[in-house]
């Protein structure tokens, strides 16, 4: 909920439960990547579909020179390149009235009164009262930087004063070890009170992600079954097809487990596990997600080979053209051990998931992209049907499926046509793509909107990251501290190492093929 | 995303009795037709029944199937009366498909049919048993006049559906049908829905921000007089966004009368006082709310003026403000696009049941 409850008898719509107030979101490093491709586009369909303030604003905010009709044109740019909806003519003119460009240094003081100076000139213009969302599109060593300078300048707005509100979107990485992502965290926390403070996981404003709890808890037929009675194991897996490409500057400074296990797999991890919450409020959301994380089973440095693997992808085939290995790609160092695949085998000690084992695995040029998470249930008894050890059936596999084709599938066992009974498995498929018509809005459109509202569901809280930082943390050291200058490989276009497939044999299970 | 465009599959005369048979052997041409293509899905999350009165109206709506299925997929039985001199009931059965990312097909149901208004008694007895189980049924009633104004063909389809949707605007008597209707209404247990409802969203929308109290502070609590300007066939409209207006504001009707042929006013009480409610109907324009004038007294009196412009954008007219301005996009969505939201949304709406139950009570006392 907003920091303010404003009474407002015409604001409760039972479609849209709150509406956004008034705000102007600034934008820093307005004129970066992530603003034209994503922010953008996301804030034009909002517009689009009449779901923004009426009295509403953005201010970008860089370090380019640039006019805000410069701006404009740029932003124009972004959205006819990546926006979900075309660009219209006929909406566009009001749609660029509310861009404005402010150009400065994330660590010029002055800059930060100019831009206090700029919102002062601009908001009376658009009738905002000065709420204000800022939001950090920037490198992740300007965090601490900005918030300290937005406090500085009389940018923020203490929550308590019941006045306008202020709040601060944060991207991640928060960090890269538990040191790191504690010193910024202090920083920005010095500046925002933590419910000001909204670290974007974009993978949690995904559709299938928000529908890990209507499927887990809006259906009576799952849920007694998601256990460790029923479940035999769980397979989460983020595969990328692409390489490094452009991005190698700072996937050097991070590797697999910094870019996708701290933030988006664990996160996907506590909502799969998660025990049922008592409300869909933020904070109760937020304390069960967080449970889970306390309840990883610490890996400790000595155990770290045996449960997690590492590699690089060496040169391969991807869509039928040879591609080189991790090495020798443009800005990477010729004896990086920065790992560009990381599965892992972990255990969640609690009641409901004792003896269960979750493994993960995500890398780059693997066969394609995909992001789902499978859960395995246990074989049916050995009896009937299930005699023959040496082609047992097919375990019942429920799998959500988060890209590219957002849904859900069942494989159960079915007898074939004919007078013998001969078992096959076939799959249910629910692809959102196909059920439901229409097109799903962004996850940046989602989130974006939950600020604007003060809606904090789906977003990290302070405590979390760094819990997942903590769990994290041993497997840092241990590579750290066995300084290996080879890592396993495995070709380009291929689902991983050898030393992975191993690790996930010893249980006597198998990866799946996606 | 699947792509929109629309692959014509024929359709083929059939008897009533053999309406199930021919959609299973449409499948099976649909099936053997794709061979060695990627698959033919049926695309299926309600059984929508459509209701028209006349060949016009059904070839009307027919022509915004293809894009109604495309969001909302359904097994669609699109009805219309005839008068003719023959009393059997004619069925023709198809599909609307389009091609998904992939490759793949999805396919949605389509059957027609025609029947005499003599007949209406046997349309229970045909749509039963061909509507898909587990799924919700609803009723788009699409004649231009209210429901409970045509009898039993209404009271038939309606016993069938778990949801109800009509459309207020341009109805040929919209003050009688907007009364006979909100009766209906207020006494119906399943989800009954007007679309007008969903074409004032934009309205609501810009109203709740814009009058805001961190906005415009005490001037909710503080309204005097509204003025609201509406085109032709949009008098339930305006009705419904002062019905809105006065429930969620705890208005309550007091007196109203007809100034003329297309002017009418009410006077309402609010927090003991008097407030004026005045509603012009123009000569001219699209059936939709022009403009809306409020003034409000209190500590921060002001008044401010919303304007709907040829370009789609809803916003304050600044001359005629006190109020910072303020737009919306209110791209006014299309008919079909509305029916497939509204058919996702399968709950009643509280507020829209509060606001039709202060229209019934702006119709009580219209006269008095």
């Amino acid at each position: 909920m907003p920091e303010k409850d404003v009474v407002n008898p015409l604001s409760v719509d039972l479609s849209d439960p709150v509406l956004p107030q008034p705000c102007t979101l600034v934008i820093f490093g307005g004129a970066g990547d992530l603003s034209r491709r994503k922010l953008l586009p996301a804030i034009y369909n909002l517009g689009l579909d009449g779901l923004l303030p009426a009295n509403f604003a953005v201010l970008g905010f860089s370090f380019e020179e640039m006019s805000d009709e410069e701006y404009r044109v740029f932003a124009r740019q972004g959205i006819e390149r990546f926006s979900r909806q075309s660009l219209d003519e006929e909406h566009w003119p009001n749609y660029q009235r509310c861009l404005y460009y402010q150009q400065g240094s994330f660590d010029d003081p002055e800059a930060y009164r100019a831009l206090k100076a700029r919102l002062d000139e601009i908001e009376p213009q658009c009738g905002i009262p000065g709420n204000r969302i800022f939001y950090l599109a920037v490198p992740p060593r300007f965090i601490g930087t900005c918030a300290r300078h937005l406090k500085a300048a009389g940018l923020v707005q203490d929550t308590a004063s019941g006045g306008p509100f202020s709040r601060l979107i944060v991207e991640k990485p928060i960090g890269r070890d538990l040191a790191s992502a504690r010193e910024v965290n202090e920083v920005v926390g010095e500046c925002f009170a933590e419910d000001q403070i909204y670290r974007i996981d974009h993978y949690l404003g995904k559709e299938t992600v928000q529908n890990i709890l209507v499927m887990r808890f809006g259906n009576s037929i799952f849920e007694p079954l998601w256990n460790s009675k029923y479940i035999d194991h769980v397979q989460i897996t983020v595969s990328e097809e692409e390489g490094v490409g452009t991005r190698a500057g700072y996937y050097e400074t991070a590797g697999a487990l910094r870019d996708m296990v701290q933030n988006h797999i664990l996160q996907l991890l506590s909502l799969m596990a998660m025990e049922p919450p008592w409300s869909m409020h933020a904070d109760v959301i937020r304390d069960h997600r967080l449970d889970v994380l306390h309840c990883l089973r610490p890996i400790k440095e000595d155990e770290v080979d045996r449960h997690v693997v590492r590699a690089q992808y060496d040169q391969g085939f991807y869509q039928g053209e040879e591609v080189c290995g991790y090495r020798r790609e443009q800005g990477v160092s010729s004896d990086s051990t920065v790992e560009s695949y990381v599965a892992l085998r972990l255990f969640i000690d609690n009641w409901r998931w004792a003896g269960v084992p979750f493994y993960i695995r995500t890398g780059k040029r693997m066969p394609k992209r995909a992001s789902e998470i499978a859960v395995q249930f246990k074989d049916v008894p050995h009896i009937l049907f299930n005699q023959d050890s040496e082609h047992p059936l097919d375990a019942n596999v429920l799998a959500l499926k988060i890209q590219p084709d957002e849904g859900l599938s069942l494989r159960i066992a079915t007898k074939l046509p004919g007078a013998r009974v001969r078992i096959y498995p076939v799959k249910m498929d629910f692809r959102y793509g196909s059920t439901f018509g229409g097109q799903s809005p962004e996850a940046y459109e989602r989130l974006l909107l939950d600020v604007m509202i003060g809606d904090a569901t789906l977003f990290m809280r302070r405590d979390a990251v760094e819990a997942s930082w903590e769990w994290i943390q041993p497997i840092l050291n241990a590579w750290e501290s066995g300084k290996k200058r080879w890592l396993p490989e495995y070709p380009s276009g291929t689902w991983g190492p050898v030393e992975a497939d191993r690790m996930i044999e010893e249980d006597k299970r198998r990866w799946r093929i996606l | 995303m699947a792509k929109a465009t629309d692959t014509p599959v024929p359709s083929l005369h059939v008897d009533v009795a053999d309406i199930e048979k021919a959609l299973n052997r449409l499948w099976d041409t649909l099936h053997a037709d794709d061979e060695g293509e990627v698959g033919v899905t049926r695309a299926c999350m309600s059984n929508l029944i459509i209701a028209c009165q006349s060949e016009a109206q059904a070839m009307d709506v027919a022509a915004g199937i293809p894009q109604l299925v495309e969001l909302h997929p359904a097994r669609v039985f699109l009805l219309t009366e005839l008068t003719r001199n023959d009393l059997s009931i004619d069925v023709q059965v198809s599909a609307h498909c389009r091609r998904a990312d992939g490759g793949k097909q999805l396919c949605s149901e389509h059957v027609d049919i025609r029947f005499h208004p003599e007949r209406v008694d046997r349309l229970g007895s045909v749509l039963r048993p061909l509507l898909i189980g587990d799924l919700p049924t609803a009723l788009w009633w699409a004649s231009n006049q209210p429901p409970p104004a045509s009898g039993d063909y209404f009271a038939t389809l309606a016993d069938l559906s778990d949801q109800v949707i009509y459309n207020s605007v341009g109805w040929p008597n919209p003050a009688e049908g907007v009364r006979l209707m909100a009766r209906w209404v207020s006494s119906e247990q399943r989800p009954v829905f007007n679309l007008a409802w969903r074409y004032l969203k934009p309205w609501r929308r810009i109203l709740a921000q814009v009058m805001d109290p961190q906005v415009a502070p005490g001037a909710l609590e503080n309204i005097q007089q509204i003025t609201l300007t509406h085109g032709p066939h949009a008098l339930p409209l305006s009705w419904l966004l002062v019905g809105w207006l006065a429930s969620r504001l705890g208005w309550k009707p007091h007196k109203g009368k007809l100034q003329s042929g297309n002017k009418a006013q009410w006077v309402f009480k609010a927090n003991g006082k008097d407030m004026q409610v005045e509603i012009i109907r123009l000569d001219e324009g699209s059936p939709q709310v022009y403009r809306l004038e409020m003034k409000w007294l209190g500590p921060n009196p002001g008044h401010a003026a919303f304007v709907y412009g040829d370009d789609e954008w809803l916003s304050l007219d600044a001359e005629h403000s006190t109020l910072p301005p303020a737009e919306i996009h209110a791209r006014q969505p299309q008919k079909e696009a509305m029916i497939a939201a509204q058919l996702a949304h399968r709950a009643k709406d509280r507020l829209f049941q509060q606001a039709v139950g202060v229209v019934q009570k702006m119709g009580d006392v219209l006269g008095k």
